[in-house]
């Protein structure tokens, strides 16, 4: 959680939040395919493509920026309301697991903050962390707009996971296409604006990846676990992310 | 490309500090939480569409008309299978519908058109820069309302931008209108990586500019435009407070507004 | 007079890159003074500016900074970039990123915020510097509604507002249209009045004269610094550097004439008190363009709007296009120049009237079949590029249209070859240059072997050297059977290379006709804010026929053996 705070006094990762804000929300606005899934709560989110990408790249400016280009999303697209709450949390997670999660998820973490297509250890911490933070952003958002009497736990949290699952999988092709042009030639890899010398691993990240990991595989089994309601499960999952992400 | 549902227009709305009609519009959320009731949930519906129509928003709404009754058909067919309740009307194999379920999914239905009105009163009224200006004095950290207001600017040169990728990728043969969505996902890479790309090129100059202009995250600066909360912004505050203590007291002490317990 | 900036050999190598952006630069310039620097794109202008405000070396960690700068004795850098802002006002050439406001006042205001003056000294200097922009009746627009111009005028002013001793500005009118240029040079004028010390990269051969120094600039050395004049006249030198020389002058030099004369008139003056040529009528220009129905494209009455807006951006269009023209079509920022050129391959299609291809309405061709007939390069290549090696971009067209591999691989080939760009399949078209860039995207739109070719504005950010070399190879495509229409600012680029121009203003043709005859009319390009270049201002004055500096220097010397031998 300290570099999501300490970013806040680097001018170029501020502006890095609004960019990446901008893009997102612009996605969300100009890639609209008419699809609504949920009309004003989900739909087919071609801008699900820019989350892993984001936050590999960007770590918490990623992650701000993604909290706060679903806002702005709701802002222009008439949709803000309290369900926008839980949407800024659940796209800041989408960004936030990514770069904290990356060295953590130990056994399928990578061992430096770089992304390398010839590195098998990349693409397990990739498509691992693609299915946790999808996950658990469908969990909380999940349970808030269940909460909210917007749509019932059991539909929304399924479509926003498997939506954000898939964006991210095809998304892996936009990373490959703009990772040595941003590190190297912009020089916008957030490490290195930050300054940050590789961080090892630890035990604490590895508990929180695992609390984030467990909590939101069990949100998704919500319904199917015999004997547990699903008020139960969400409820006890979205602890168990909270937890796990404060701690990493 | 303009994009704001701000409408200029000159309302006792759009004259209120924006702090007012921040907490305001949270007040109406919490209100709206209050009830499950159709019955009730109609009435905080009508006077959130009465104050609407006060602030001139009837055009933002009526551009919302589909998302809105979308909303509302989605609710009532949606909930009745996701809650219970006692009193049966059919029931077809493991599918059963309760008289309350379906009341349930009707105010469900009233409520979220109700957040949406009210979301909109706040748009349609504020001015994105006063939303901001509101936030800063609510004590949101400058750097924070500085991005926050930034990408509000950056969005609609963006979403030019992916009008313009669109243009040049369909020019060059693209296309873009097959129906499968797992393939229209992929089509979208030849669009995502430009709009990165251009994008994110920005990024160096944006920080080199601002810096330039004397931007130095956490030191101390001015706000030109101090929003002022005069004597009517408390006065309405005070109503809504307690309208919101009068609502609360029917829900909690006296049971009132609720077809459905154990739901908000 | 005291010293304003002093620059004692700076020398900074950028993090990742061998060679020094800037190497061993020294300079002083004097309070009040104005100074030019022109240059090749990547010859260290832009770094040398950032050095003035502590952007080099603070923004780029890891680089190699040696030497000093001062501004009024204070090294720059011992402060941050943002204690620099109060002394040095940078900026920048790409307005939309200096503007971080949603009205005018409040950008006015941004800077003086950040420095955390008192809101009633803020409201004093925002009425002190409004007027100054001419931008008054505008203090509560939303900045988005501003023209090109008008926000890069903003930017300035937000810049001046902070009251700095020093006024930076890094190519301010690069991407502006001739009228927004005019705006942001006479705003600079009136700096030079006040006695504010403003150094300025720009391209133009004109904005030196007058100045009190001129820097050239040449892989990151200065080679030439002092006195404007003596280096306007060095042709060679100026070449040397990427800038293209005052036409004028090289036209003295080929006439074998006494004298540099930087200017039109001056040009005028010396050549009629040394008699040097006799001017003559004009030749009546052929006006009309049009006896021909074999047009390829057509457009017929044609009207747009855009879908919820009151006005229209086209009205009543009508032109005819044959096989095998260069056209250029030309015309201030909103004057419909994009908008129609976009009809052409039905990226937009028509409110009312008919763009017709081959006879056939646009509406009834299918995008893709369209994508064969006319290809269109937009203005920001990085709009379209997306694919990880150039011959994967150049062959993307290919594909989507289905054909098969072996004509993907001899297309790609081909089109490679035309743009210059053999040997770079494999790279990555991101990491190449502007100009590079700018070739992918017209290789990508050439390998599918469109019967047009249209760009928009080909040439924006590139230096004269590459500019040339654009137009070079456009000129032989047409050579070779394309159809080639650019939209362009650049008023010697139409004169030299199109045969035909068509004039736009308020989404109407002001004008459309042969070259020649378009530029012979300087009065009516004044109604679209369009001025002839010096050279054709100068041919029209004389009475002569050519529009180039050779061909003007031919001319004249045909007129002289005439005269010997009548």
């Amino acid at each position: 959680m300290r570099y999501a705070i300490k970013m806040w006094s680097n001018t170029r990762m501020i502006v890095l939040v609004a960019v990446s804000a901008a893009i997102y929300a612009a996605a969300l606005i100009a890639f609209k395919t008419a699809i609504p899934l949920i009309p004003g709560v989900t739909e087919v989110r071609v801008a699900g493509i820019f989350l892993m990408t984001f936050g590999i790249l960007f770590g918490p400016a990623g992650a701000w920026g993604l909290a706060i280009g679903n806002l702005i999303g709701d802002i222009f697209g008439g949709t803000l309301g309290p369900a926008s709450i839980a949407g800024f949390f659940g796209n800041f997670l989408l960004g936030y697991l990514p770069y904290t999660m990356w060295l953590n998820f130990f056994p399928f973490s990578e061992k430096s903050y770089e992304w390398n297509v010839k590195n098998p250890k990349s693409w397990s911490a990739y498509i691992s962390i693609t299915i946790i933070s999808s996950c658990s952003c469908a969990v909380l958002i999940g349970l808030a707009v269940d909460i909210l009497g917007i749509v019932p736990y059991e539909v929304v949290s399924r479509i926003i996971a498997l939506n954000n699952i898939v964006g991210n999988l095809i998304g892996v092709v936009l990373l490959i296409a703009v990772y040595e042009l941003t590190k190297n030639q912009l020089g916008l890899l957030w490490t290195d604006i930050m300054g940050i010398r590789q961080d090892g691993l630890s035990m604490r990240g590895i508990m929180g990846s695992w609390l984030v990991a467990i909590g939101s595989i069990a949100g998704m089994l919500a319904g199917f676990i015999p004997g547990l309601s699903v008020n139960l499960v969400s409820w006890s999952s979205v602890i168990f992310i909270v937890v796990g992400s404060l701690i990493l | 490309m303009n994009l704001s549902l701000y409408q200029d227009k000159d309302t006792w709305l759009h004259n209120i500090d924006p702090r007012t009609k921040l907490v305001g519009v949270a007040i109406i959320f919490i209100i709206c939480l209050c009830f499950n009731n159709p019955i009730y949930m109609a009435v905080v519906a009508l006077c959130v569409f009465f104050i609407a129509l006060s602030a001139r928003a009837q055009k933002a709404l009526w551009t919302l008309r589909y998302i809105l009754l979308l909303l509302v058909i989605f609710s009532v067919l949606l909930w009745p299978f996701f809650t219970v309740g006692k009193t049966p009307l059919w029931s077809w194999r493991f599918l059963r519908l309760t008289k309350e379920s379906l009341f349930y999914g009707i105010a469900m239905g009233i409520r979220l058109s109700t957040f949406v009105i009210a979301g909109l009163i706040l748009l349609s009224t504020t001015k994105n820069e006063d939303i901001t200006n509101g936030l800063i004095k609510m004590k949101i950290p400058y750097p924070l309302a500085f991005a926050f207001s930034t990408a509000l600017r950056l969005v609609p040169t963006f979403v030019g931008a992916g009008a313009t990728i669109v243009q040049a990728q369909v020019s060059r043969g693209l296309d873009l209108e097959s129906r499968n969505i797992i393939s229209r996902f992929g089509k979208f890479i030849p669009l995502a990586v430009p709009m990165f790309i251009s994008a994110i090129r920005y990024t160096n100059l944006l920080s080199m500019a601002l810096e330039s202009r004397g931007f130095s995250p956490g030191s101390p600066r001015t706000l030109y435009y101090e929003p002022v909360m005069k004597r009517r912004d408390w006065l309405i505050l005070s109503f809504m407070i307690i309208v919101l203590i009068a609502c609360l007291y029917m829900r909690i002490f006296l049971n009132l507004g609720v077809v459905m317990s154990g739901r908000l | 007079m005291g010293v304003s900036i002093s620059i004692k050999s700076l020398s900074f190598t950028y993090h990742n890159s061998k060679q020094p952006a800037i190497k061993d630069i020294n300079g002083e310039i004097k309070d009040g003074e104005f100074v030019v620097i022109m240059g090749h794109g990547g010859a260290g202008k832009s770094t040398l500016c950032y050095a003035t405000n502590g952007i080099v070396p603070r923004f780029y960690r890891g680089g190699e900074y040696r030497g000093n700068v001062y501004i009024a004795d204070r090294s720059v850098r011992e402060f941050s970039i943002s204690e620099m802002a109060k002394t040095v006002g940078l900026v920048f050439q790409d307005f939309e990123a200096q503007l971080f406001s949603t009205n005018v006042e409040l950008e006015i205001a941004f800077g003086l915020e950040n420095i955390g003056l008192p809101r009633d000294e803020i409201s004093r200097r925002i009425d002190r510097y409004i007027d100054f922009l001419d931008l008054k009746g505008k203090r509560l627009s939303d900045t988005s509604i501003l023209s090109g111009g008008q926000k890069q005028r903003l930017a300035i002013g937000a810049v001046i507002a902070m009251e700095p001793s020093v006024v930076v500005m890094d190519e301010p009118t690069s991407d502006l249209d001739p009228l927004g240029r005019a705006g942001v040079l006479s705003l600079a004028g009136l700096l030079r009045e006040r006695k504010r010390t403003l150094v300025m990269v720009d391209y133009d051969p004109d904005t030196p004269v007058g100045a009190d120094q001129l820097w050239l600039m040449k892989d990151g050395e200065i080679i030439g610094q002092g006195r404007p004049e003596k280096y306007l006249s060095d042709e060679k030198l100026l070449l040397s550097c990427g800038v293209m020389p005052p036409q004028t002058v090289s036209l003295f030099n080929r006439m074998g004439w006494e004298g540099s004369p930087l200017t039109v008139e001056a040009a005028k003056d010396l050549i009629e008190k040394g008699n040097l040529v006799k001017r003559r009528n004009q030749r009546k220009q052929k006006d009309s363009y049009f006896n021909s129905n074999n047009f390829f494209i057509e457009a017929r009455g044609v009207y747009f709007r855009y879908p919820n807006s009151g006005n229209d951006v086209l009205r009543d269009i009508n032109f005819g296009i044959k096989k095998g023209e260069f056209i250029a079509i030309l015309g201030q920022n909103g004057s419909g120049k994009t908008t129609i050129a976009k009809h052409l391959n039905r990226l937009l299609a028509p409110t009312s009237g008919d763009i017709l291809i081959d006879g056939k309405p646009t509406t009834r061709y299918r995008h893709n079949e369209l994508a064969r007939l006319v290809g269109y390069v937009f203005q920001n290549p990085d709009y379209q590029i997306f694919a990880s090696t150039v011959q994967e971009e150049v062959g993307f067209g290919l594909k989507t249209l289905g054909e098969d591999h072996k004509t993907i691989k001899r297309n790609v080939a081909e089109a490679l070859a035309v743009t210059g760009l053999e040997g770079y399949e494999h790279r990555s078209p991101f990491v190449l240059t502007k100009g590079e860039r700018q070739r992918v995207a017209v290789a990508s739109v050439l390998s599918v072997k469109p019967e047009v070719i249209i760009l928009d504005e080909p040439t924006t950010g590139l230096d004269y050297q590459h500019q040339r070399d654009s137009l070079e190879m456009l000129k032989d495509l047409n050579r070779k059977g394309h159809t080639v229409i650019i939209i362009t600012h650049s008023m010697w680029i139409a004169e030299e290379y199109a045969h035909r121009c068509i004039v736009m203003k308020d989404g109407k043709v002001l004008d459309d006709g042969e070259t020649r005859s378009v530029f012979a009319h300087e009065q009516r390009l004044s109604q679209a804010s369009l001025i002839p270049s010096p050279i054709v201002r100068l041919s029209n004055w004389l009475g002569a026929d050519a529009m180039t500096v050779e061909g003007l220097a031919e001319e004249l010397k045909s007129y002289e053996s005439l005269t010997v031998s009548g």
